[in-house]
């Protein structure tokens, strides 16, 4: 890992950006490195800035202070060029929903100088693979969630970006339609791309090579997600238990305790390091909590995210 | 420079794909110069009139005939008192009664002055100051024929002056003539300012605006191409009229058509400024239709288009100088009647030009802040 990152180029350098809307401060001094070649997810619950911050790295708004670089292009001084480097896709469907798929796609063929002579062999590559194209004459608003998606992948890679910024790409999309969109995504990073992902999904994360905690407008940390595992304060224990929540009531005010999630049938405890659990145990039985299948189990990202809020 | 025409491409197929749009687009035309060309019309003739005769005689009736036979007043109701007057003047029915009192015929012959009464509808006043003119003009046709003959009789030769009008530009005094330009100016002013605004709402609107942003096109490209299909509609729309106005109503074209459109262009420029201005302060596509009405509307009541700039309060003349409609009016109505050319109408050009260039790059920099 740090091996590749001293050799590889930095793709995406974003330099203490700051940017505020009225009294809130949607993005705080906020640092992030993304390497050539790499698959980055912003993973953050909402409204922690992940939207503000994907917008300023495409130069769409500009910051109040601070610098993004796009393969060392000022993207606010160089705009133009730094844009044709960059693919990018918002959060909510942005094409003309009176065009059809193919009308949509060549307009902005049209817009990115994409050459006639390899145009058609890409769109009609990228429709078979995205089994977009029986629909190419359907107009963008008789489209489902998850064809609208993919058709909006498809105008933002049409010019073959070497860097891709998707924000929240399959919130609100199908799972067959998310698998059909990984599939392409994963073929472009096989291709040498440049990804980034915002997302609140802590399994979409998971897919890239490296998360970025984000809270508050602030990057808390970088990590892979193995290693992000790692930075773990404390272990996690599941247990079933006939009654979750109030198990999870009963036990949250242990001071060894450091978080809980419930599920339907189980609940995830984050406990400090080297907690007596038999102790917890005894007080759910007194309470007349069965508890079954007491084990220790590896953190998910979401657990490390929790466990990290908590520091 | 490609970029532009790829967005008006897309402008067209969108403009297209929308149904309501093209039928919009020429009947609001035809609609609008129908209703204006037929009803605006401020000729006034075929007046509904009720006459009360009392003296019953061949003079008073001569007196009363030579009234239908000025072509501008119809005879309709014969009343038989006074008491009916104000029922026939109230129900709207008459526009005006002409009262011949008794003893009309007997103090003519015995050579006194005699009188009659007029009364006249008064609620519409500008109606009602065209019939008191026909009256009086009538009047005074048949007391000067009772002079002369008169004079006729006693041998006296008599000095008079006698006056020849003529309306130069407009021979007939038509209104459709005069109102026939006006409606390319509307027609223009509004279609332009309405669907720019409209257009780069809807991009705003949509979320559409965001995907643009990334793409290498620069603001002024984005903004021609977004104005430039609705210059050329809004041009489409005035040939449109302009050629109504010729074959349906007649309009005699006095002056260079090529001058016209070429100025128009410039007009142009003033509303699709005002289109992008406005689209910078609306969020919604009916936001944007509403403020154009509510800025339109001022601009067409004051620009002179039917009611006569003169006329209006001091104050309120000195405001239509900046309103963009009032000199393409004057433009558009020299070019069509009088025949002008550029050198008699340099200065409302220049003025017209200036607005223009003013509200093009007041929002242009709007929108340029607002891309923000």
């Amino acid at each position: 890992m740090d091996s590749i990152e001293q050799n590889a180029k930095i793709s995406i350098l974003a330099e203490n950006i700051t940017k505020r809307f009225d009294d809130l401060i949607a993005v705080d001094g906020l640092n992030l490195q993304i390497y050539e070649g790499e698959s980055f997810a912003l993973l953050g619950p909402d409204g922690a800035g992940k939207t503000t911050t994907m917008r300023l790295l495409c130069g769409i708004i500009s910051p109040d202070s601070g610098s993004v670089m796009i393969n060392d292009m000022d993207i606010y001084k160089h705009g133009d060029k730094a844009r044709e480097r960059i693919g990018y896709m918002p959060q909510r469907f942005s094409l003309y929903e009176n065009l059809s798929i193919l009308q949509n796609i060549n307009f902005f063929s049209d817009l990115y100088n994409v050459d006639k002579s390899i145009r058609h062999k890409r769109i009609d590559e990228y429709l078979e693979f995205t089994r977009l194209k029986p629909y190419g004459k359907r107009l963008a608003k008789q489209l489902s969630g998850g064809m609208r998606q993919k058709l909006a992948l498809i105008c933002s890679i049409i010019h073959n970006p070497p860097i891709l910024l998707l924000d929240e790409p399959t919130s609100g999309v199908d799972p067959v339609s998310r698998r059909d969109f990984w599939k392409i995504l994963h073929r472009l990073l096989a291709e040498g791309l440049t990804l980034m992902i915002s997302t609140p999904y802590m399994d979409e994360a998971e897919r890239c090579n490296k998360i970025g905690l984000i809270h508050k407008g602030k990057i808390l940390l970088v990590d892979t997600p193995t290693g992000l595992k790692k930075q773990m304060l404390g272990e996690v224990v599941e247990m079933k238990c006939n009654n979750p929540r109030q198990a999870s009531e009963l036990i949250k005010s242990n001071e060894s305790v450091l978080s809980i999630q419930t599920f339907s049938d189980k609940i995830h405890i984050i406990l400090k390091e080297n907690t007596d659990i038999q102790e917890i145990l005894s007080h759910l039985n007194k309470r007349n909590i069965n508890v079954s299948d007491v084990r220790k189990v590896s953190p998910s990202v979401e657990d490390a995210f929790i466990s990290r809020l908590i520091k | 420079m490609k970029a532009i025409l790829f967005i008006i491409k897309k402008e067209f197929l969108q403009v297209a794909r929308d149904k309501a749009f093209v039928p919009m687009l020429f009947l609001a035309p035809i609609i609008q110069t129908m209703l204006f060309g037929y009803t605006v019309a401020t000729n006034v003739d075929n007046i509904s009139t009720a006459v009360l005769d009392q003296d019953k005689t061949q003079d008073s009736r001569k007196f009363i005939q030579s009234f239908s036979n000025s072509g501008y007043f119809r005879l309709r109701y014969y009343l038989q008192s006074v008491s009916e007057i104000d029922s026939i003047m109230d129900s709207g029915k008459a526009k005006l009664v002409i009262n011949v009192p008794k003893g009309f015929a007997l103090d003519l012959n015995r050579n006194k002055p005699t009188s009659i009464q007029v009364i006249i509808d008064g609620s519409d006043s500008s109606t009602a100051n065209v019939i008191m003119g026909y009256t009086k003009d009538i009047i005074q046709k048949n007391s000067s024929k009772i002079i002369m003959e008169l004079l006729k009789k006693t041998g006296i030769k008599t000095p008079s002056i006698d006056s020849k009008f003529r309306a130069w530009y407009n021979p007939e005094l038509d209104s459709v003539n005069y109102i026939v330009p006006g409606i390319i100016c509307t027609i223009i002013a509004i279609v332009t300012t309405m669907l720019t605004s409209a257009a780069i709402v809807r991009e705003r609107e949509k979320g559409t605006l965001e995907q643009l942003m990334v793409t290498p096109i620069t603001p002024y490209q984005l903004i021609l191409g977004k104005v430039l299909p609705f210059m050329i509609i809004g041009f489409a729309d005035a040939i449109f009229v302009l050629l109504i106005g010729m074959f349906w109503f007649k309009v005699p074209i006095h002056g260079s058509v090529a001058l016209l459109l070429g100025l128009a262009i410039i007009f142009l420029f003033n509303t699709l400024g005002m289109g992008i201005l406005i689209s910078t302060v609306s969020k919604t596509q009916q936001q944007a239709m509403m403020t154009t009405l509510f800025l339109i509307i001022p601009w067409i009541v004051l620009s002179g288009f039917i009611f006569p700039i003169e006329n209006m309060p001091k104050i309120i003349q000195y405001f239509t100088y900046l309103i963009p409609l009032r000199y393409f009016l004057i433009i558009i109505r020299g070019i069509v009647l009088k025949g002008l050319g550029i050198s008699m109408l340099w200065h409302h050009v220049l003025a017209m030009s200036i607005l223009g260039t003013t509200i093009l790059a007041l929002s242009i920099t709007r929108f340029h802040k607002r891309l923000e």
